[in-house]
């Protein structure tokens, strides 16, 4: 469908209401797609499922951002074996509407659902308004600091993805280069984005909670190890306990980048915690 | 009980951070010449990088 023609056809009432029929829908979403069988909601259906596998299991730059839609690309990327249970549902209706390349349009009509979604405060199930996780890693020390500040505010973008799996989060920065990091955002104020796992996603186990919008942080918590710093270049003071003060935080760092410049040292796993805002 | 190399090593330099504890001996350490700051511009170009990367 063409991205106008979308657009015209489809409130975002329209959409935010069967996105979440989809998302809460309680047994197999084979019965809610027989019900939708005959009606005008069917190419809606569609144009989600078809939002979601490319978010979960296309080109994720393209959904974000269409204007980085490559046509030379887009032949060759293909869900392949990762089609959603939803999409392998909807082919003997629909046609296999997956397995071709995807158009421009495809991913303006991603996009545009996606983002609605991300912002959404409709009804969702429970854990998904509740913690939601994602990891970072490779940061430079100061970027590493300003994450952890308690107070800062920082925009996530349109159409970001999190987990409800905290193991999920962790297995991201896992291996990965210092500084690392694991946020704890609270959503249960917020409520907001869409929950993808199940039928409608590439890589269910990941759980995926799409959000947007801002976060705050409010607290964070990391125990020091000081591996890897030779006692005779630094002499202390030690934390010994759990760092939970910024001060804190900002020496143990400084001692980390002058008495420690192997990036792959476990400095002590970060967790930030983070709530959604409204 | 078997210990590591790297266990071993950690252990010593536990003893010696008592050591040069109990014998106020900070000015052996070296002096500190890189001094960090939070850079928070930094920081949200972070966020935008990393989180439009799905984590699989």
């Amino acid at each position: 469908m063409k991205f106008e023609e979308f657009k015209s056809k489809y409130t975002p009432q329209d959409i935010i209401e069967l996105a979440g029929e989809l998302e809460n829908y309680p047994g197999d979403v084979r019965k809610l797609v027989d019900s939708l069988r005959k009606t005008d909601k069917m190419p809606l259906l569609v144009e989600i499922a078809r939002a979601l596998a490319l978010f979960t299991g296309g080109n994720v730059a393209s959904v974000r951002d269409p204007k980085q839609f490559d046509p030379e690309k887009a032949k060759k990327d293909s869900l392949g074996g990762k089609l959603p249970h939803l999409v392998q549902l909807l082919r003997p209706l629909t046609g296999k509407f997956m397995d071709v390349p995807q158009t421009k349009d495809n991913y303006k009509v991603a996009n545009y659902i996606l983002e609605l979604l991300a912002q959404s405060d409709a009804k969702k199930p429970w854990h998904a308004t509740q913690d939601v996780y994602r990891g970072m890693h490779s940061l430079s020390a100061n970027a590493f600091l300003a994450l952890c500040k308690p107070g800062a505010v920082y925009s996530l973008g349109k159409i970001v993805s999190t987990t409800v799996d905290k193991k999920v989060a962790d297995k991201f920065t896992k291996s990965e280069p210092r500084y690392r990091l694991v946020y704890v955002i609270d959503n249960s104020k917020a409520k907001k984005g869409i929950y993808t796992a199940g039928s409608t996603s590439a890589y269910a186990s990941e759980q995926e909670v799409v959000i947007g919008g801002k976060i705050r942080i409010l607290k964070f918590e990391i125990k020091p190890t000081y591996e890897d710093i030779d006692p005779f270049e630094f002499a202390g003071p030690y934390e010994k306990g759990i760092i939970t003060d910024f001060d804190k935080l900002l020496k143990y760092v400084q001692v980390i980048e002058n008495f420690n410049s192997e990036m792959f040292a476990e400095i002590g796993g970060m967790t930030v915690y983070a709530e959604v805002l409204p | 009980m078997k210990l590591t190399t790297k266990q071993i090593k950690e252990m010593i330099k536990q003893e010696l951070r008592k050591i040069l504890k109990e014998f106020k001996m900070p000015d052996a350490a070296r002096k500190v010449e890189i001094t960090v700051q939070p850079d928070f511009e930094a920081a949200q170009q972070e966020i935008l990088k990393q989180f439009a990367i799905p984590q699989e």
